[in-house]
């Protein structure tokens, strides 16, 4: 995902001088043709992600269109207020580019996985959030959000994610994207883990139960449309998401569901509101909370088959 | 001018017939018939009384405290000392009327930076009230912003809104808020009010300045316990590693936080080394003598290609003896008492 929005920065910036690239010392040789294309136009602004948010600000104001790029926990949290004042509450459309999402530097440690980012950024006025699930949605992401009049957060995993889009698609902020059909059952993710949803609805269907799985790439707006539609014609839905249970896209879509009028048996997969001691690969991490095909399958099929919520063991 | 001696010999021309219609000074500028059943008021423009019956008629039924402000002697292309001097000590009787009327205000901080906003605002800056957004401007960031009462009324004196909006300050659905709101205030152009936002703002709109060839200056005013946050100092390692020198910040140095001295809360001395070791060019000078503060904002910058750094040693709550060097007037109201000793401190200061 990281090279993919690297790409698609470097082509629109050939065609948009005010665009300019702020990190955080982070992107080792990520933006090397970057820099050797547009002079002057990155601007490694140091471990200092507080003044790196305010410039930005400040650079926007000037009438520039600053993209800040650094790992996604010192981004979203150590600057979380000046996102707050300097960008969201003076409606500065500055795009904050965020690499590591959720579990992606697993092997890191806690302090570098980013669980709380899209929480605590979609409760913040006049802020677009979107999570893209491949490198091809991440180009379309970027692009959108480069587009987009307003502060976006763009949360991107780390790289070497697979294409999960099969077919060229539309990408539209706030419109999800439904990755394959279904009547059973609604797998909604959003990220990297769709690859997830993805094979767990195309096992599922080799036991004869049909799963529509819907990507909201984009957290806020959510689309309530296509949540209420699904909640509508299917019978059961899970949320899985590489993010705290609490405050993500589980949450969001909960809060769609409640207010509409839509009950159905429902579960968030996700990290059960718990940091993640230890070493571990992505993907050990993930296992680790039940972030699995085979979780979200015996979920789901228990599910349908009692009606009812499998009781948590979390 | 309008000396007491003077005065004492003027009449009110309503009453005079059938009273004596003595007249007594009220608002600094403004004379007040003293007859039980008059209540006219007339003005004093330019240091002459306007002792006409239709002027003092206007203003029968207003209240002394509501009396507009003072647009006082025109000022001059380029005002001296003396008069921006003056000025100030006009709008510390408007912040003092602006507190009087909320009940509450960060006045002290208000105080301390009142001179400095002074200078900008009527000869420094290069700006336009009538376009707050016309691209050659200086930008003023006011980092401080809980003392926003000096900006306001600088804002307001310079014709960014009419002086009698200031009435507006803490009133629901009303232009002034307790923090200074970029797009509702005309002439505002940062939000502030969180400290240590001001200068990286300030670095980040100097940088696209400097990318766009601008000679604009941006100005910023923060506090010394706003020097307490981080983000400052990420922010001064910033503004000199991209050798912003079209960058200004004043320090308003009134040596008083919240609820105790800056040196027993988180001591910042010696300021103006610690600014020097981080790479900008720093003048320390008296905050409140007016020659001082022209001096040093308009000799920037102080050292080629580097930020430049006025640490203006200030007395929180100048101008009332009482405020002044007291920690409980970072943010207070005023008992009717006190507010009148304050008016007639004030006052005197401009008389004198």
């Amino acid at each position: 995902m990281r090279d993919a929005f690297a790409a698609e920065l470097h082509e629109i910036a050939a065609s948009d001088p005010s665009v300019l690239l702020l990190v955080g010392d982070i992107g080792f040789q990520v933006f090397d043709s970057f820099v050797e294309d547009y002079p002057g136009r990155f601007i490694n602004m140091g471990v200092a992600e507080a003044n790196m948010i305010g410039a930005a600000a400040g650079l926007s104001l000037g009438g520039k269109k600053p993209i800040v790029y650094t790992i996604v926990p010192f981004l979203t949290m150590r600057a979380f207020e000046q996102i707050r004042n300097d960008i969201c509450i003076q409606k500065q459309p500055v795009k904050i580019v965020g690499v590591g999402g959720g579990l992606a530097y697993g092997n890191m440690g806690p302090t570098h996985h980013s669980i709380v980012d899209m929480g605590i950024l979609r409760t913040l006025p006049n802020m677009t959030v979107i999570s893209p699930c491949d490198p091809v949605e991440s180009r379309k992401a970027f692009r959108a959000t480069y587009e987009h009049d307003g502060p976006v957060y763009l949360r991107l995993g780390r790289n070497g994610e697979p294409t999960l889009h099969t077919e060229d698609f539309k990408f539209e902020i706030g419109r999800a994207l439904q990755m394959r059909p279904g009547t059973d059952a609604t797998i909604i993710s959003t990220g990297a883990v769709t690859k997830i949803a993805l094979d767990a609805a195309e096992s599922l269907s080799a036991d004869g139960i049909s799963v529509r799985v819907l990507n909201i790439h984009t957290l806020k707006p959510i689309d309530a449309e296509a949540i209420v539609t699904a909640a509508h014609e299917t019978r059961a839905m899970v949320t899985i998401e590489e993010h705290n249970i609490i405050g993500g896209l589980g949450s969001a879509v909960s809060e769609v569901i409640a207010e509409n009028g839509t009950p159905l048996p429902f579960k968030r997969i996700g990290i059960p509101d718990t940091f993640t001691y230890g070493v571990g690969s992505q993907n050990h991490h993930l296992a680790s909370h039940g972030i699995t095909v085979e979780a979200v399958k015996t979920t789901l099929s228990n599910m349908l088959e009692t009606g009812k919520v499998p009781v948590s063991n979390s | 001018m309008t000396t007491d001696t003077f005065l004492g010999q003027l009449r009110c021309p309503s009453c005079v017939l059938h009273g004596q219609g003595l007249l007594e000074r009220v608002a600094g500028d403004w004379i007040l018939c003293q007859e039980p059943d008059c209540g006219r008021k007339y003005p004093i423009r330019d240091g002459l009384p306007i002792l006409f019956k239709d002027e003092g008629e206007k203003w029968v039924n207003v209240k002394p405290e509501d009396l507009p402000l003072t647009a006082l002697a025109n000022k001059p292309v380029v005002p001296d000392a003396e008069w921006l001097a003056r000025k100030a000590q006009e709008s510390r009787i408007t912040i003092l009327q602006m507190v009087i009327r909320a009940g509450s205000g960060h006045i002290g901080g208000a105080y301390s930076a009142v001179d400095l906003v002074t200078a900008l605002y009527f000869r420094v800056m290069k700006h336009d009230p009538s376009d707050p957004s016309w691209e050659g401007r200086d930008r003023l960031i006011y980092s401080k912003g809980h003392t926003c009462l000096a900006l306001y009324s600088a804002l307001a004196h310079a014709g960014y809104f009419r002086p009698s909006r200031l009435k507006e300050f803490l009133v629901d659905d009303g232009l002034l808020a307790g923090h200074p709101e970029m797009g509702h205030i005309p002439g505002v152009e940062v939000t502030t009010g969180s400290l240590g936002h001001g200068l990286p703002l300030a670095n980040g709109i100097a940088m696209a300045l400097k990318m766009d060839g601008g000679q604009q200056r941006v100005i910023t005013i923060m506090g010394d316990g706003e020097c307490n946050e981080g983000s400052n100092w990420e922010a001064f390692m910033c503004s000199a590693q991209f050798g912003l020198d079209r960058i200004t910040a004043i320090i308003d140095n009134n040596k008083l936080e919240s609820l105790a001295p800056t040196s027993e809360i988180m001591a910042i001395e010696p300021m103006a080394d610690k600014l020097r070791s981080f790479g900008w060019g720093v003048r320390e000078i008296d905050g409140h003598n007016m020659a001082e503060i022209i001096d040093a904002l308009e000799s920037t910058p102080f050292e080629p290609g580097k930020p430049s750094a006025i640490v203006a040693h200030t007395i929180k709550g100048k101008g009332v003896s009482f405020m002044e060097g007291v920690t409980k007037w970072h943010q207070r109201g005023l008992t009717p008492d006190e507010a009148e000793t304050a008016f007639a401190e004030l006052a005197q200061g401009i008389r004198s």
